[in-house]
This record gives C-alpha cells, structure tokens and sequence, in this order.
C-alpha cells in the first residue's frame, strides 16, 4: 500500500483560492471564485462539458496562468517550489516519457521530488495497479487504460499533500477503477486534500462535499447526491 | 528534501537517457544523412558563388559596399532579432518536451536549472547553423572582395554567430520578463526601424549594426565592431539570466504543438505545418469580421464563404501578406536592375501569400466529407474557391507593384508590372492551389514504395513544383530585362507573347484542380484492369 503521501501537522488550509479567475480575450473560461479545502477532505469536481472544472484544475496544477485571483496549496501561492512540492496533479491525458519505463518513470518522478527512486513501496505500487507485467515496457506502446493507470502510479510514487485529479476514470476498466477508488481513499485517510474531476457515481456516492461549475461560475458548494451531480451538470 | 538531490537527479537521468538516444542511433544511417547534407551543401555554395560571380568588385562597388553593408547585416541582424522577440513573446523559442513540463517544471526544483540545460542546447545547435551560414556567406564574399579570404570566413562566422545569439537570448528575455505581445512589437519595430534608417543614411549607429563591422575586419579593422561585439554577446547572457522566468502555460502549449510540428514536418505535410505554425504563433481568426456585408453572397455561395472567412483574418495575416507582397515587388525591381536569381525570392513570397490567400480552399480539402454532401462536383467547389484568393493576391501583387515602382521609378516599371501582377497572381493562387489539393505524400503509395531514385524524384518533383510555377509568374520581367538589355522596348509583342504563355500554363494548372479527382480515378481504373488482364 502506498505511504508516500505527506502527513505532517496542518496549521493552514490545504488549499485555499480567493477571487481565482481565468479569461482567454473576451472569452471568461471561469469566473473569479472562492473555495477553501481542508485536509484530508474529498470533493467532487462537477459541471458539463465546457464549465470550467479542467481549467481550475490546471491553474491550481500552476499550468495555467490566473486571470485575476490567488491560490495557495499548503499556504504555498501557487506555482512556486513549496506548492509544488505539496502538490500531485493527474491530468486527463497522460502525459509520458517516450523514452522511459514504467520503473523509470517512477525512479525520475519519486527523486525529482526528493524521494527515495523505485523502492519496495513503489514496486508495491506498481503491483497494485496491475503494471507489474509491463513495468519495463514503454508506455508508448500501452492502451488508454494502462497509460492512465501509468499517469496515476506516477502521481502517487511522489509525496503530496493535495492530490488534483481530472477525469481519472476515462478508460479504465471496473478493476483498474475500484483500485484508484481505493488509492484516493487511502490518500484520504492519511491527511491528504483530493479534488476530483469526475461524474463517476462510485466516487461521488463516497464523498462529503460536491462543487459544482457552470459557464464557468461556482454554483453549487456542498453535499450532493449521483442525483443532485445528474442535476448539476445537465 | 534538499533541491540539490532534486537537481542531481535531473542531471543523473538526463544523462541517463542521452546515452539511451546515443546507443540507439544508427550510425550508418547518420553518416548517410552527414554526406547527402554535405553534398547538398557544396552543391549549394557552387550554385551560389556562380551567381555572385568570380571577378573583383569595382572600384566604386567597393566603396558602396564599404559604405552600405554594416548597415545591411545588421538589418538581418534586426530582423532575426526581432523574429527571436516575437517568438519569445508566445514562450518561445525553447521547445520542451511536454512530458518535462508536466514532470520536471511542475517539480518543486529551480527551474533555472531544469531549464538552462535545454537553453544550452538550443544555443548549441542555433550556433552550429549560424556559424555555417556565416562562414558560407564570408566565403562567398572573399570572391569578390579584396582581403584574406580566410580572414572573411572566420568574420563571417563570427558575426552569424553572435546575431543568432542575439536573437535566440532577446527571445529568452522576452519570455523570461513575460514582456506582452505589444511590448515585444514595439521593441522589435524600434530594432528594425534604427537599422533600416541607418541603411538610408548610409551608416552604422545600432549595436546590430556595429556588429556588421565587425563583417568588414577583413577590408579594414573598425574598433566601434567591439561595441556592437559586447552588446550583442549581453542580449544571451540576459536571456540565460531570465528564461527561468518563462510562463509554464506558454511552455506546455509551445511543447505540445512543436511536437506535432515536427512529426507534419518530417511528413512534408505543408498543411499541417502551416496550422500549427498558426496556432504556434496564436493566430485565431477574429470572432467579429472586418466587415459584415459581403457583395454576392447569396448568389455565389462558394464565393460568400470565402469572403466570410478572409474578413476574418486576424490583421497579423493581413499584414504578411501585404509585406510578401512588397518583397515580391522589390525582389522584382532588382530583377529589373540584373539581378535574375531574386525571381527565386519574388516567387517564394507570392507562393507563401498564396498558402495564406488559399484558406477556404484549404479548410475544404482538409474536410472533404463536407464535399462529398454537396450537389456540385468537388473540383468545380475548389475551383470556385480561388475566386477569393484571386481577390487577395491580386491586392497583395499591387502592393508589390507600389514597391516596384517606388524602388524604380520608370514607366516601364509600371508597363511591366502591370503585365505581372496578372501572371504573378493566378501563377500564386495556381501554385498554392495545386501543393493543397495535393495533401500530404502518401506513404504507402507506389511511388513512396518504389525505387529510391524515382521516390526520391518524385518527392522533390512534389515539392518544388508549386512554388515553381509561382516563380513562372514572373517570367515576363526577365524576358522585358533581358529586352531592355538589348535596347529594344520592354512592353512589346515578345513580352505580351512570354505572358500568354505563363497564363496559359496557370489556367492549365487550374484546369488540373478542377480535373484532378475524375482523371485520377480514371489512371487508377486503368492501372487496375491492366493489372487483373496481366
């Protein structure tokens, strides 16, 4: 079972966004908007195609610059060493090395971030997720499933204290999901902040809090049913 | 953590992964590409030193050249900067993998570090190409000029070497500081415009252009070169101090169309290129158009669509091809003056207006489901197309005709450009025409799969022809230089005669875009029952 996930005594929010906002010319992708994440605490990211929940994602990720705004991952504003070292983001396309294993990912990621390589957590890990049998092929060469399940393993063989993730099910199979279903809830569990990206029923059913967008504009903050998510995102 | 392990780690796996790339070339295939670029290359300075000819320049052609080239190198010095700037400004020119911004930029290590490395390299390579260039360039002028030949290769290289790490850093700098779009355009115009003015008043005040002294060593050694020397050697060094500062949005955007571009690239896909190009350099087509009401849109559907889509080109696009238009026009005033290699540059200009100016036919051939739901042949769409384009070019080869006349104020100038701005535009829209409909090499054709000789020729058949037949286009200003030559009347029956035959040769070429289709299924038909009878 993973143990990479930080769990140091939290005085600040794990992720704390004031009037954080992203416009492309005259296009507003998300209007500015507030939102306060405690440790240890899962929310549901929903909202139709369009509204916005890749791009709050990504900014928080510090892949997108903010229109107007701040965040701030562990009382770090977003984008600099602190925050990234607290911070583990799963995109909904993986994004890979040609060139390295699924074992090399995991040694390059774990000690870009100052951790120990490929260890037997890692390998523990990797087992996990059913990629013990090609942990030395190329990713190149995986379906879309096994690339996210890379994307995924990649995401945990590092230390973070809030885990942002957009549309991790995309792909995978129903084993593939009850087993990300189950890291989530175990980074839950050791303190960690998982925003999710996602209208899956199984993880929306287990959450506490659900934050809905639409057009771009924060409209619902709270408990939420699979029936209230139907509702919010149509 | 410490960031020092971090860092040790990037370099370790860095490493790592180089040797990987090193153990997996193909060596033999790599000394193959190293002698065709060889060959390639001396063919290339031959072809080049016979232009500029073997004979010593005059006495008062050396003292233009001593007067007018600092100011001119350091124009193209001004130029390239400023394409350095401008790419800066959309995060350029560094390319990164997109995995490296994902993993390593997102990474909480300095990311000065993570990025000066792939700075170096980009240097690295902008120098080896910049060196060659300048050495090439300094050979060809110890051809013609007196001074030690060796010593003008060595300045030649030297100066190329620190114009291209100029424009590469000034490109950093203005990544790294995030300097706005309008802030990079007003830097870069202020750049241009001091060199150009310097060229007219004949002297060499810009650091750029103190640099082009530096070209001159070999006639005469002009210490003011040094100042040029150190400016020009601050703009890298600041981009190395800055490109940490780069956006990581512009980075991933940046990574991820190079990427592709490159892939389009090595397909000789010139479509895909030129979309990507577009989208590299954020150019969107505007959400309002310049004007709403378009003459005939409601009779000629075809030609409605096409006005809609270039009144809404962005005014970037407008204006490269007014400004192609304009090169093509002073390339034609020096043919005019005797120089005929510039056809070569006049009609690569129109033939990239043209790839611009043929957008709608462009977004049709890209899509041809939508063709195929229409009640009208597909070839009589795309021709119907260029009526648009033909719009386009023919404002683009006026203005280019303004430029000619302006360089040469003559009424024959007028005459025969007249007689061009006709042959010079079908011939653009027919090039551009023919290189789209054509699409990207098939791969697994039989030509691909052939012989290497007759792939190999008809690939270069493929690519040269379009921008060919634009360069056809101006066939009658050579024919009425060559007539002015012999003292005989530039507009006259030989010219009209040269002009009808490019024409016919372009309506040809329109011709086959309209044919193409039928008479290609009808060779393939053939093909098949020769095969089933065989």
């Amino acid at each position: 079972m993973n143990s990479r996930i930080q769990t140091t005594v939290k005085k600040t929010d794990a992720l704390r966004i004031k009037s954080l906002g992203k416009s492309y010319a005259d296009l507003d992708a998300l209007e500015p908007l507030d939102l306060t994440v405690a440790h240890g605490e899962s929310i549901a990211l929903v909202g139709h195609n369009g509204s916005g929940k890749s791009t709050l994602l990504r900014l928080l990720a510090g892949l997108l610059e903010a229109s107007s705004g701040t965040a701030r991952i562990m009382g770090h504003p977003i984008g600099t060493v602190g925050a990234r070292a607290a911070l583990s983001f799963i995109p909904d396309d993986p994004v890979l090395y040609d060139d390295l294993s699924v074992r090399e990912h995991v040694e390059y990621i774990s000690r870009l971030h100052g951790g120990p390589g490929c260890d037997a957590v890692a390998e523990a890990l990797i087992e996990q997720l059913g990629l013990g049998h090609r942990a030395d092929d190329l990713p190149t060469r995986f379906s879309r499933g096994l690339r996210q399940r890379t994307s995924v393993l990649v995401a945990f063989s590092r230390s973070f204290d809030v885990l942002l993730v957009d549309e991790p099910f995309v792909g995978l199979d129903a084993a593939g999901k009850a087993t990300v279903l189950e890291l989530f809830k175990s980074a839950n569990e050791r303190g960690a902040a998982v925003v999710v990206a996602t209208h899956e029923e199984q993880y929306v059913a287990r959450v506490s809090r659900c934050v809905a967008l639409r057009d771009g504009v924060l409209v619902h903050d709270g408990p939420a049913t699979p029936d209230d998510v139907v509702r919010l995102v149509s | 953590m410490r960031d020092t392990d971090s860092t040790a780690a990037l370099v370790e796996l860095r490493n790592a992964r180089k040797r990987v790339r090193t153990a997996n070339i193909d060596w033999v295939d790599a000394m193959y590409r190293a002698y065709i670029l060889t060959i390639v290359g001396v063919v290339a300075v031959i072809v080049a030193s016979g232009y500029v000819g073997d004979s010593e320049v005059s006495a008062q052609g050396l003292v233009d050249f001593r007067e007018y080239a600092p100011a001119a190198i350091g124009l193209l010095g001004a130029v390239a900067m400023a394409i350095g700037l401008r790419s800066g400004a959309r995060g350029g020119p560094l390319a990164l993998e997109a995995a490296d911004v994902r993993h390593v930029l997102l990474a909480p290590i300095d990311r000065g570090r993570a990025l000066r490395g792939a700075a170096f390299r980009q240097i690295r390579h902008a120098s080896l190409g910049a060196l060659a260039v300048g050495a090439i360039g300094g050979q060809l002028a110890a051809r013609r000029l007196p001074g030690n030949p060796i010593a003008w290769t060595l300045c030649g290289a030297a100066v190329t070497l620190l114009a291209a790490l100029a424009a590469v850093g000034a490109g950093y700098v203005a990544a790294g500081r995030r300097w706005s779009g309008r802030l990079v355009n007003l830097v870069a115009l202020a750049i241009v415009a001091w060199s150009t003015a310097d060229l007219a008043a004949a002297t060499a005040t810009s650091p750029l252009d103190l640099l082009g002294r530096l070209a001159l060593w070999p006639l005469h050694v002009d210490l003011l070169a040094i100042v040029g020397i150190v400016v020009t050697l601050l703009v890298p060094l600041a981009g190395i101090r800055f490109v940490e500062g780069l956006s990581i949005e512009a980075a991933e955007r940046r990574s991820a169309l190079i990427g592709r571009l490159a892939f389009a690239a090595t397909l000789q896909d010139l479509r895909t290129v030129l979309v990507l190009r577009r989208q590299l350099a954020q150019e969107h087509a505007r959400r309002k158009p310049w004007a709403l009401f378009v003459p005939g849109a409601r009779r000629w559907p075809v030609w409605g669509r096409g006005c809609r889509g270039v009144l809404r080109w962005p005014a970037v696009r407008w204006v490269r091809v007014l400004v192609l238009g304009a090169c093509a026009g002073a390339a034609t005033a020096g043919i005019a003056e005797g120089t005929t290699p510039l056809v070569v540059a006049a009609g690569l200009a129109m033939y990239i207006a043209g790839l611009d100016s043929i957008e709608p036919l462009a977004q049709e051939v890209d899509h041809p489901s939508r063709t195929d739901g229409f009640p009208v042949v597909r070839g009589a769409v795309h021709v119907r197309h260029l009526a648009v384009s033909g719009v386009v070019m023919t404002i683009s080869s006026l203005v280019g005709l303004g430029v000619a006349v302006a360089l040469r104020p003559q009424i024959s100038t007028l005459g025969v450009g007249a007689v061009t701005v006709v042959t010079a535009t079908i011939g653009s829209v027919a090039g551009a025409a023919i290189s789209t409909i054509a699409g990207p090499p098939d791969q697994i054709s039989s030509w691909a799969i052939g012989a290497p000789e007759i792939a190999g020729m008809h690939t270069i058949v493929r690519l040269l022809w379009p921008p060919a037949l634009c360069t056809i286009g101006f066939v009658p200003v050579i024919v009425a230089t060559r007539l002015a030559a012999d003292h005989r009347p530039t507009v006259n029956s030989t010219t009209a005669t040269s002009a009808l035959l490019v024409l016919m040769l372009e309506v040809g070429m329109i011709a086959w875009v309209y044919a193409r289709e039928p008479v290609l299924a009808n060779i393939r038909a053939s093909f098949d029952s020769f095969g089933k009878a065989a």
